[in-house]
């Protein structure tokens, strides 16, 4: 039952969420695409319904708020439950517990006003295009769906095309586009439409440098800079650190943390991240390390070529007398260490530090 | 010696890809429509010449479209070039299709359809290990090793279907490197992957696949980090050319400049950029915040050639931005692919 | 690039119809992007056109359907334009639903401000658009070539109060099953019960012979088909209250055919439209609960 915990703010804040908890159903396989008139199929299901299910939170309790005019960051592993937050948050599933505000208006009270503040934008959405019309002829077919008059679509899907840089590829098809021309057709179909909120779902993923940098660009220019306000979702450090004011990161559901990247960094510890630098560290060593009291974990980046030096990162708890017994570990091993120092810590070790896991749940 | 030997490879697209559900008689009339009027010709990959030597981990960037997944497919046969010769694993490319293919294995971006849905997953790497010649024994400890490696244990006994991306990823390269060929192609092997899985996955590709198991691995990638970390010779393409190809320090050190100034700067907002590059004529600039309220932020100009920090420096004093540290950094391959392809361009 | 606040105001009528409008514009170019393709489809219908024109000359005397000028070519070709018309209205939703489902075109389309009518309507508005044009073919086909005769004594208000009750109960129907996409999470596939009132209703309901025709044992199924209340009744406002002999059933009741004809039709839609609807929505609360929405949701 959703419980309306506390009345928005619109002013202040873009987007509120309160104690929002979406539940699924954990669903044992059956393959997709059955038929209605399979036998085994209705059978099954039946019996299916008539067991006990099984729940499995995927967004468990998330509490946050976006300020006007910023972007906020969310990082997560994969199957975090990102992607299900922020459908939530479209109205595009229905919320099991708690409550949120988009632009002011209440997800599940108000739906039609929410859908027309935010607009969402995912990578899943490109086969929504249809493959038989231009993508001019598309972006009319979404624009009309928002309400705007043709003379003003036109104009607008001019506008959005050239800041996107796709004006030559307006009357070619979708499949025939490059998936980051794919990419910027999305944002385009979203840009269109102004809308003060908007939810980017990993908007430069299988994109090349040049088109994540344009995207970028993009995005710190013309929403960053007209005052919208929104959450991006995404997988690289670089990017949310540019782009985010605030980050959240959210493991399992939860939010784990949330706050500047600097704020974030400082939880980490200014000085429990230890770099080695070595020639070559094997597999077995790393085991190793990883087993030694006080160290939380280790993250190796391989060197292409012969001669160069990988490095290791270790995640320490304390410092005292960690590097000596590293040192030692890494003589009995027989590995030759150039250097050993304490670094600063990164984005990506924060998120390393908070979601320490194996992947393997 | 070398594993793949291509002479100028070159393959064309012509016109627009047909659309599905098209039948023969609109064929005709594309086809009629075709020759009246001819659609451009474009070269997808444009007279390619590399090489690459055993045991080797090659790396492939290069923007979308710029011909990187079509040269992979080149040379796996799936595609059969226009002009140009190849030589892979010592068979012809064009005169010896079967033994080619039989000694290369590609792993599709995303991993999508890699798997059998209707096999579990260890099932799926036993099945691919027992068609490539494996006895029963032998496959069951490879599959092993790759779930335990991989740490795909727990779906072991799970189908495709119910599979994240990451697992769908990860049962795509166990694939490839149970079947032991002696070229691998992998590509984009990290592309829609979180910080954890793609580690995983670099560590597994530069560890299993190419120092332990000794096979050649050529991995197509946009993420300039990855191949400047990973790979040992790596080939820049750009609009189907390749423009160098080499290892990254040796392209470092030819390419970029020796070091570049990199200012640590507080009170700096993003709107400022554009104004500032446009006044000093810069090609590129790329900030880096630290701290978005405050300001605090690392930039890096970009541009070929050699750079001058004071000019900089007024610049930014002048739109009030103090400069609080100039440093000297050196440059990674994201400062050789921009100047390589920002020549080409202007 | 500023954002607008004013904005946020729910879309007006004129909005959302041209939003509809979009759709049949939609449906339209991509039906005759493949312009040989689609010529062939046609073919398709000008060859039932013509089989049955042929049959025509046998010079069947239809003792039933006395009153049509045209005989059997007249019978015969309105039921035709009538069943493709609401064949499609039929399977429309179901079929719009499924492919919105796998092209996740259903994700746009739901977080976007169009409201659940529009979405439906929407949905199912491209079989209707290919179904008025085939209907187009058929009777311009059956008046130009094969002696259809157009009835003069027709009456449009009449006629109207006949297809609109029947479009909204086969509409009912094919919301319905829509609905058990969702509720039941089938993915695709032949829907049984479309299937059978399909098949049932090209059989019962009076398309391509008069009801009477059919074995005594067999007659009862076709009252229960809306579609042979719709083409009785369309026939009898098109040619004339009495141009045919009444079904056995209903000639024992008293009061005019047509009338009884539309009653039934407009008490079929007033319990099919709502329960269709209804079966719809709730499909589609349980499939936002579950996450099931489209094929990646």
């Amino acid at each position: 039952m959703a419980v309306n915990a506390a009345t928005p703010d619109p002013e202040r804040f873009a987007v509120e969420v309160y104690g929002v908890r979406k539940r699924f159903i954990s669903r044992e396989g059956l393959p997709l695409g059955w038929g209605f008139g399979d036998a085994h199929w209705i059978i099954s299901s039946l019996i299916k319904y008539r067991q006990e299910r099984q729940w499995k939170n995927a967004v468990d309790g998330v509490d946050l708020t976006v300020r006007r005019g910023e972007l906020l960051g969310l990082l997560g592993p994969n199957g975090a439950g990102k992607t299900t937050f922020l459908r939530c948050l479209a109205t595009l599933l229905r919320l099991d517990e708690g409550s949120a505000f988009v632009n002011g208006y209440d997800v599940v009270r108000q739906p039609d006003e929410v859908k027309l503040s935010m607009n969402l934008i995912g990578s899943g959405q490109w086969s929504a295009f249809d493959w038989g019309l231009t993508v001019r002829q598309n972006l009319h077919f979404f624009g009309t769906l928002y309400g705007i008059a043709k003379a003003e679509r036109n104009r607008r899907i001019d506008e959005t095309l050239e800041w996107l840089g796709l004006t030559g590829r307006a009357k070619d098809k979708p499949p025939t586009l490059s998936a980051g021309e794919r990419q910027k057709m999305l944002l385009a179909k979203a840009f269109m439409v102004r809308t003060p909120v908007f939810f980017l779902d990993e908007p430069t993923v299988g994109l090349d440098p040049d088109g994540a940098h344009q995207v970028r660009e993009f995005i710190t220019r013309e929403l960053i800079g007209s005052g919208t306000s929104g959450i991006l979702t995404t997988h690289r450090m670089d990017e949310a650190e540019d782009l985010c004011a605030r980050v959240a990161i959210m493991d399992h559901g939860r939010v784990v943390a949330i706050g500047t990247p600097l704020e974030l960094k400082k939880t980490v510890g200014e000085r429990s991240i230890l770099e080695i630098r070595a020639r070559r560290v094997p597999r077995d060593a790393l085991q190793t390390l990883r087993t030694l009291p006080g160290i939380r974990t280790a993250v190796v980046a391989p060197a292409g070529e012969e001669g160069l030096e990988e490095s290791v990162r270790l995640h320490c708890e304390d410092l005292n007398g960690t590097a000596g017994r590293v040192a030692d570990s890494l003589a009995s091993a027989g590995i030759a260490v150039s250097s050993i120092e304490t670094t600063q810590p990164t984005l990506e070790d924060v998120f390393i530090a908070l979601t320490n896991k194996r992947i393997a749940q | 010696m070398n594993v793949v030997e291509t002479e100028n490879l070159t393959k064309i697209y012509r016109g627009n890809q047909p659309d599905d559900g098209r039948s023969w008689g609109d064929a005709l009339v594309d086809l009629a429509k075709r020759a009246w009027r001819r659609p451009e010709e474009k070269a997808v990959v444009d007279g390619v010449s590399v090489d690459v030597r055993a045991g080797e981990l090659f790396g492939i960037v290069g923007s979308n479209g710029a011909g990187k997944t079509t040269f992979l497919k080149l040379l796996s046969c799936l595609v059969y070039p226009d002009h140009g010769q190849a030589v892979v694993n010592g068979y012809d490319l064009v005169r010896q299709r079967s033994a080619v293919r039989r000694s290369v294995v590609i792993a599709k971006a995303g991993g999508w359809m890699s798997c059998l849905w209707q096999l579990s997953g260890r099932e799926n790497l036993l099945f691919r290990a027992r068609m490539c010649g494996l006895s029963g024994k032998e496959a069951a400890r490879r599959a092993d090793y790759v779930l335990e490696r991989l740490e795909l244990e727990h779906q072991a006994g799970g189908h495709s279907w119910s599979w994240s991306a990451g697992e769908l990823q990860r049962f795509s390269l166990g694939l490839c490197f149970i079947a032991r060929t002696p070229l691998v192609m992998l590509d984009e092997p990290t592309s829609h992957l979180d910080p954890h899985v793609a580690r995983l996955i670099r560590e597994f590709i530069r560890e299993d696949l190419s120092r332990e198991g000794g096979q050649t691995v050529m991995m197509s990638t946009h993420y300039l980090e990855e191949a400047d970390q990973l790979c040992d010779r790596v080939a820049i393409f750009f609009k189907g050319r390749v423009l160098a190809c080499d290892s990254p320090s040796v392209l470092r050190a030819r390419y970029a400049a020796d070091s570049i100034p990199e200012l640590w700067v507080s009170g700096y907002r993003a709107s400022l950029g554009e104004q500032i590059r446009k006044s000093l004529g810069l090609a590129e600039w790329i900030e880096h915040f630290e701290d978005v309220a405050s300001g605090r932020a690392r930039l890096r100009p970009k541009w070929g050639g050699h750079p001058e920090p004071d000019r900089l420096r007024s610049a930014l004093e002048a739109q009030c931005v103090t400069v609080l540290e100039v440093r000297d950094v050196e440059p990674t391959l994201d400062d050789v692919y921009f100047r390589l392809c920002r020549e080409k361009v202007t | 690039m500023s954002i607008d606040q004013t904005a946020i105001r729910p879309l007006t009528g004129r909005q959302q119809q041209a939003a509809v409008w979009v759709f049949i514009k939609r449906d339209l170019s991509l039906l005759t992007r493949f312009k040989v393709s689609y010529l062939t489809s046609l073919m398709g219908t000008v060859q039932q056109l013509v089989i049955y024109a042929m049959i025509a000359r046998f010079g069947l005397s239809l003792s039933v359907a006395h009153g049509l000028t045209g005989g059997y070519v007249d019978f015969v070709l309105t039921g035709l334009a009538l069943n493709t018309l609401l064949t499609a209205a039929l399977t429309g939703p179901y079929l719009g639903l499924i492919e919105s489902f796998w092209s996740n075109r259903i994700e746009i389309l739901l977080a976007s401000p169009l409201r659940l009518p529009g979405f439906v309507i929407g949905l199912s508005v491209g079989k209707l658009v290919d179904a008025v044009i085939q209907v187009a073919v058929i009777l311009l086909g059956g008046w130009l070539f094969f002696d259809f005769v157009w009835p003069d004594g027709g009456n449009a208000l009449v006629f109207l109060a006949v297809l609109i009750p029947a479009l909204a109960a086969v509409i009912g129907l094919g919301l319905a099953a829509a609905g058990m996409v969702y509720l039941l999470d089938a993915r695709g596939g032949q829907d049984p019960v479309q299937f059978a009132v399909q098949t049932i209703s090209s059989l019962v309901a009076g398309v391509y012979f008069p009801i009477q025709v059919l074995p005594a044992a067999v007659q009862w199924l076709c009252y229960l088909v809306p579609q042979t209340y719709a083409i009785d009744g369309m026939r009898r406002a098109l040619f004339g209250a009495h141009a045919l002999a009444p079904p056995p059933l209903i000639s024992h009741l008293p009061g005019s055919p047509l009338l009884i004809d539309v009653l039934v039709l407009l008490a079929y839609a007033a319990a099919a439209l709502p329960l269709g609807w209804l079966v719809f929505r709730n499909g589609m609360e349980r499939a936002r609960a579950d996450g099931r929405l489209s094929r990646w949701l």
